[in-house]
């Protein structure tokens, strides 16, 4: 299948500073990807160029156009939430949905519609007299309205309660995704995301130390919960990382065979909050 | 869809108090002071003056039976016509902060993201700013002077009713109030363009400063001025400037101009020392502005300072 996003060694400096360092991926159509990293890593920085907002070196295509050059051609197949808190304060509900209808092609209105009728806001009221979370929702209904190839979302629910948090990713995944439009997600709160992505992007630094299908990462990383007798020998094989759980040693490998490791104890596919501690662990070291 | 007229309308929707209500708080403010002025001098001793001061509460002088009726039609045309200043210093004070906030606001508060999120070329998004400023709002004004005009006449009527005076013959057929009308429209958009030299420069201003936006746009000019006076002892700058806002009065006085024109010439024939009205008034007519050359550099030099601003718009790395 095509690629939706083709970065080959993007790099981008501030000052000193390099915040993307030879970065390279790929984003397949129909992936829904979650880009994840520890504050300052350059996730903002590689949305930013993905998106035309910044210039770069290397080479970089999404949907087949240059961002930096081709944006205008590009923000008609792109959409993106880039803080839930950039809707300006002063337009009144009814003049976003407006705008928005009078801008962009691919809008549906009664989309929108029915997105909104699922909350409590109000026509009328501006942005400014919306709670926090009314105008994350807002922002949400309008851009998820839009048919879109390619949604970038950048911790899109940041600041939003928890029942709202879990009914966004249904929403997402039930009403939005459709197996063609592809998706980009980053964000903080990974255990609430990780069951909806199909491929996984770690990066640090500017670097990217990850990337991998979710089946893949199924298949090569294993947590083990090694029993007492066997710890010597787990140790041996070089876990990635290893924590205590009541007194047990929970140790992460990467590329150890399933059966080997089920002789010492109880085998599990890590969570994507683990196993990113343990990369991000291990990348100090 | 409709992309342009879309952003046209969010610039009516954030800026609807500067585009809209101002016009209309001072409508109320000329009516209440015209009908204020009507009651108190109508109980008091009327003085008749021989032609029209720019003051529409003059209007009810035009009753006196003893005036002459060139003068009752000059006085009430003026006086019609200079309606457009005060609108136009007014809109010259919104426009000037509009420009400034009009591509700082947004990034300050970082909706610049949102905005950017939409398939708007950075172009479009610029041009309906100069658009909103330079053609939108002194439309919005011109139709609230007419309508303002309008009223003061139907008040003029009502006065002429209650003096038992024919305000047909006296009042309306005097009034030339569509062609007043069209001089209004004509200079309002003659000073626009006058203006477009600092609309371009506000607009790269508002594109280019991270901080302040009024004092980085004021500062500079000022400081130059005054550092090319004390060096170079000459005040190159400041006449540039200054020939360009007069190019905004002149273009708002030059219809005026040509009313007083219009009535020394009819009052010519019947008394030649009343010609001097307009010697002494004498700015360049629109077709004299629009051969101008310092016309001309101010409108290229603004084009291309709103080129620049779109370019800063379109490539600076944006907040996130």
């Amino acid at each position: 299948m095509a690629n939706v996003i083709s970065a080959k060694q993007l790099n981008k400096f501030y000052g000193d500073f390099q915040a993307l360092n030879d970065v390279s991926f790929d984003v397949k159509k129909g992936s829904i990807l979650g880009l994840i990293g520890p504050n300052g890593a350059g996730k903002t920085t590689l949305l930013k160029a993905l998106l035309g907002l910044t210039n770069y070196s290397g080479d970089l295509k999404v949907l087949g156009l240059d961002p930096h050059t081709q944006r205008d051609e590009l923000m008609k197949r792109v959409c993106f939430v880039a803080d839930v808190a950039v809707l300006p304060r002063w337009i009144k509900v009814e003049q976003a949905i407006e705008f928005v209808e009078g801008v962009h092609p691919k809008f549906n209105r009664e989309l929108c519609e029915k997105y909104l009728s699922e909350t409590k806001i109000k026509r009328e009221s501006k942005v400014k007299s919306l709670s926090k979370g009314m105008v994350a929702q807002l922002h949400l209904a309008l851009i998820m309205a839009i048919d879109a190839d390619l949604l970038i979302l950048d911790e899109p629910t940041l600041g939003l309660d928890i029942l709202y948090r879990k009914s966004f990713y249904e929403t997402l995944l039930n009403d939005y995704f459709d197996g063609e439009r592809t998706i980009l997600i980053t964000t903080h709160q990974v255990e609430e995301i990780e069951h909806i992505l199909s491929d996984l992007v770690f990066i640090q630094d500017g670097r990217i130390v990850l990337d991998d299908s979710m089946e893949e990462v199924a298949q090569s990383y294993f947590e083990v919960m090694v029993e007492k007798e066997f710890e010597e020998a787990a140790l041996a094989l070089k876990p990635m990382n290893v924590r205590d759980v009541f007194g047990q040693k929970v140790c992460l490998f990467n590329g150890v065979e399933r059966a080997q490791l089920e002789e010492m104890g109880k085998v599990r596919k890590p969570s994507v909050a683990d196993l990113f501690v343990a990369k991000m662990k291990g990348e100090v070291a | 869809m409709n992309t342009f007229g879309t952003l046209l309308k969010r610039e009516f929707w954030e800026n609807k108090t500067g585009f809209y209500w101002v016009p209309l708080v001072i409508t109320g403010i000329s009516l209440f002071t015209a009908i204020l002025g009507l009651i108190i001098v109508s109980n008091g001793n009327i003085e008749t003056v021989n032609y029209g001061s720019h003051d529409l509460s003059s209007l009810f002088k035009l009753y006196d039976v003893t005036v002459d009726n060139d003068i009752k039609a000059f006085a009430t045309q003026s006086a019609l016509y200079s309606a457009i200043y005060s609108y136009y210093i007014v809109l010259g004070i919104v426009g000037f902060f509009y420009c400034l906030g009009s591509l700082y606001d947004d990034r300050k508060d970082k909706s610049i993201l949102f905005w950017k999120s939409m398939p708007i070329s950075d172009t479009q998004t610029v041009l309906s700013k100069v658009v909103a400023v330079a053609v939108i709002a002194p439309f919005i004004y011109w139709l609230v002077i007419i309508a303002t005009n309008f009223v003061m006449l139907i008040i003029a009527t009502i006065f002429a009713w209650v003096s038992d005076v024919n305000a047909w013959s006296t009042l309306w057929a005097n009034s030339g109030f569509i062609k007043v009308s069209l001089y209004q429209l004509a200079a309002i958009y003659m000073a626009m363009l006058w203006a477009i030299p600092f609309i371009g420069y506000l607009l790269l201003v508002s594109s280019w400063t991270k901080k302040v936006p009024f004092l980085v746009a004021t500062v500079p000019p000022v400081l130059v001025i005054i550092a090319e006076g004390m060096i170079f002892k000459t005040g190159h700058v400041l006449s540039f400037l200054g020939e360009k806002l007069f190019g905004v009065v002149q273009a708002l006085m030059a219809p005026f101009n040509a009313l007083a024109r219009e009535f020394s010439q009819k009052r010519a024939e019947v008394d030649d020392d009343l010609s001097f009205i307009a010697d002494e008034l004498e700015f360049m007519s629109f077709g004299g502005q629009l051969s101008d050359t310092g016309f001309w550099v101010g409108i290229v030099l603004g084009v291309i300072m709103i080129g620049a601003a779109i370019y800063i718009r379109r490539f600076r790395d944006e907040a996130f």
